[in-house]
């Protein structure tokens, strides 16, 4: 415990002379949310993202959705429940929310009246709103005259809700602080490990009664805590320089960076443990970093992102932490509403703490 | 160091500190270290001569913990080593070839964080004394990469000697250094010897290993090849001193082959003359009265005795000197400290 502590002294002191490290720990991903925030400060305009979430087995139900994935301009997704469809809303990933409700064949079919499906919306937007409201009722009213042939016999019930006026900031925030654990735990880790290997000071260690789970959990402890104080630097330069709004809990912030920074240390400890000289760990690092940079949601949402690379962003490790952060820094989720999120980073950590370890060699 | 010196070892000098039997390692098809076996005695400094890759380091790690042997046994200070050599790292001291150090911790720091990995706390005024003993207490507050290479084996040598060890072992520690700073070197393996710590050092200078140890084992291809003090062994080679000179005129070679004392002579154009002695007086007194006789000078008279580079010649056929040429003779400093933001280094 002692020998714990005297390295975790030594780490942080290593670490905070090192002006490089302490520039892309903490001066970059400030810099970095603030060069965004100016540029795309205003969001990106063009493309129309419609939630359609889909109660009803019935015919209509079925055209209806077909309509809305055939029609230009509009991309469709289709959420399981309207609770999940409404978190997409306040998150900023679709614009609208339109329901299918149950029983709307029946209603469809005996009813005379119009039936009128619910459509969420959000009004701290006009302009976008306005516009994807105006789409949705064009396809909506055309479906039901397709079938029914007779005047409007579909039509849409606004429902607008206020988001906490999300802008593009609210939405990078937490990417960017996804984007700094996931740095701080592969670069502390696989740097510094390599480093160590390459100069012969593991081999130096080892040649000491020290027990090496007391210097790797010194070290793994050092940048998740590294990575929390990120975590509430990035946090609370958004709030304070940029006026983000974090209405989810602290606590549950905190857990979801520890489950994540717990992740990419042991997919550091994989680069650690294949490498055998700095050159290779660079490679692998950026080999392994670059896509999720670009291809998790940190900068902007996948969903507008075609279909084939999909796949690719529902591998990426950072996906699920950039997600399960934004759903509880912008939007309150609850532990229970990331559990997927966080079970997903978990099995992924086991999965290279076994690789890791099945292939680490000192020297 | 004086009174250092007039101190005896502690415990029962003379007694087997490392007992080493049958010790083999294989890396695939390459036997490394062909089942030596061979006692060092607590208090001595043990030498390891060889050239590089006669097992050597190999031999080291088995010893030191570090490398599991693929058969024999190890046992250092009554423990054995294996399987479980934590007991036995515990007692002893290690200095690597070539272990670089942490950046960006100043040399007290170090010496505190390895007195730690031992389990023991290095009070300020001790890790100045360790420091002092290596001759590096002025450099106390600076960084590991700011020091020159003699500098860097002193601290490893310290970091060999924080936890008080019974044995400490030294690979090639003078490698890569000028001779100024090996000699200084010498000086330090010298008193840590004189206080008590059985050193085992490995090299391949000839002349350290003389100056150093009290015995010498000879490695080569994994084997050792011989094993006793310097001294014994250059005697077992039968010739004491090459002794060479040059006269002011020739005089035939068979009365210098015949002279009292020499076991062989031969004649060399324009250098003058060699002559292998086994008795190095009784050959120059003879030769002198010889050239007397004759009415000549001699001059250029050298006499060297023989020494561990003829003993390694001629148990392995090869020189020494071969393997020293390919070591740098350098004592600068590695590198200037960087202090940019994109100078490198990991974080």
């Amino acid at each position: 415990m002692r020998a714990f502590l005297d390295f975790l002294k030594a780490f942080t002191l290593m670490f905070l002379r090192n002006r490089q490290a302490l520039f892309w720990t903490f001066f970059f991903p400030v810099l970095l949310m603030g060069l965004l925030g100016i540029v795309f400060g205003h969001g990106f305009g063009g493309a129309l993202n419609l939630a359609i979430v889909k109660l009803d087995d019935g015919m209509v139900a079925g055209v209806m959705v077909q309509a809305f994935k055939n029609a230009d301009g509009i991309t469709v997704s289709q959420p399981a429940t309207e609770a999940e469809a409404l978190r997409q809303l306040r998150g900023g990933n679709v614009q609208g929310v339109l329901v299918l409700p149950a029983g709307l064949q029946r209603g469809f079919a005996e009813g005379d009246a119009t039936v009128r499906l619910p459509f969420h919306y959000d009004n701290s937007d006009l302009a976008t709103a306005g516009q994807i409201m105006g789409v949705t009722q064009q396809i909506v009213e055309s479906v039901g005259n397709g079938i029914a042939q007779v005047q409007p016999k579909l039509g849409i019930k606004p429902l607008g809700m206020k988001s906490q006026s999300l802008n593009y900031l609210d939405f990078l925030v937490p990417g960017i602080v996804a984007l700094s654990i996931m740095q701080t735990a592969i670069f502390g880790i696989a740097g510094t490990i390599v480093t160590y290997k390459e100069k012969g000071v593991l081999r130096r260690l080892r040649a000491t009664p020290l027990p090496m789970r007391s210097f790797m959990g010194s070290n793994v402890t050092m940048r998740v805590v590294t990575a929390l104080i990120q975590t509430a630097l990035v946090l609370a330069v958004g709030i304070l320089l940029f006026h983000v709004t974090v209405s989810g809990s602290l606590p549950l912030v905190a857990l979801v960076a520890i489950v994540g920074a717990g992740c990419f240390v042991s997919l550091g400890f994989v680069i650690a443990a294949v490498s055998k000289n700095q050159e290779v760990a660079q490679a692998l690092m950026n080999v392994v970093q670059t896509p999720m940079m670009f291809l998790s949601g940190i900068f902007f949402p996948m969903n507008n992102a075609p279909a084939w690379i999909q796949p690719v962003v529902k591998v990426l490790p950072l996906t699920y932490l950039a997600s399960a952060l934004r759903a509880v820094i912008i939007d309150n989720a609850s532990l229970w509403a990331v559990r997927w999120d966080l079970a997903i980073l978990l099995a992924a950590t086991g999965v290279f703490v076994v690789v890791a370890w099945r292939f680490f060699r000192w020297e | 160091m004086s009174a250092a010196c007039a101190a005896p070892p502690a415990g029962a000098a003379g007694d087997v500190v490392i007992s080493i039997r049958e010790l083999t390692k294989r890396y695939g098809e390459l036997v490394a270290v062909d089942g030596i076996s061979f006692t060092v005695r607590r208090g001595e400094v043990f030498g390891i001569l060889g050239p590089n890759g006669a097992g050597k380091t190999t031999t080291l790690e088995m010893v030191e913990g570090l490398s599991r042997p693929d058969g024999g046994t190890v046992v250092v200070d009554g423990l054995p080593v294996w399987p479980d050599p934590k007991a036995v790292k515990a007692r002893i001291g290690v200095q690597l070839q070539a272990t670089a150090l942490f950046d960006y911790l100043r040399l007290r720091e170090i010496i505190h964080l390895f007195g730690s990995c031992y389990g023991v706390r290095r009070t300020p005024g001790e890790i100045d004394a360790l420091l002092e003993r290596v001759g590096l207490l002025e450099k106390r507050d600076s960084f590991a990469d700011q020091l020159s290479g003699g500098q860097a084996q002193r601290l490893s040598i310290a970091l060999a000697l924080v936890n008080d060890p019974v044995v400490t072992f030294l690979d090639e520690p003078t490698t890569g250094l000028d001779p100024r700073a090996r000699r200084a070197l010498w000086d330090v393996i010298r008193a840590i010897n004189a206080a008590g710590t059985t050193v085992v050092l490995t090299t391949h200078y000839m002349e350290e290993a003389e100056r150093l140890c009290a015995r010498v084992a000879v490695m080569d291809h994994g084997h050792v090849m011989a094993l006793d003090t310097p001294r014994a062994l250059v005697h077992a080679l039968g010739a004491d001193a090459h002794v060479t000179f040059t006269l002011s005129a020739p005089v035939p070679l068979e009365a210098l082959c015949e002279l009292d004392g020499v076991s062989s002579c031969s004649a060399h154009e324009g250098e003058g003359y060699a002559m292998i002695a086994g008795s190095a007086q009784r050959a120059v007194v003879s030769l002198l009265d010889l050239a007397a006789a004759r009415g000549l000078d001699v001059a250029n008279l050298d006499v060297q005795g023989a020494n561990l580079e003829d003993v390694f010649l001629r148990m392995t056929g090869r020189t020494l000197a071969e393997e020293e040429e390919r070591d740098e003779l350098t004592d600068e400093p590695q590198k200037p400290r960087r202090r940019s933001f994109f100078g490198g280094g990991g974080r």
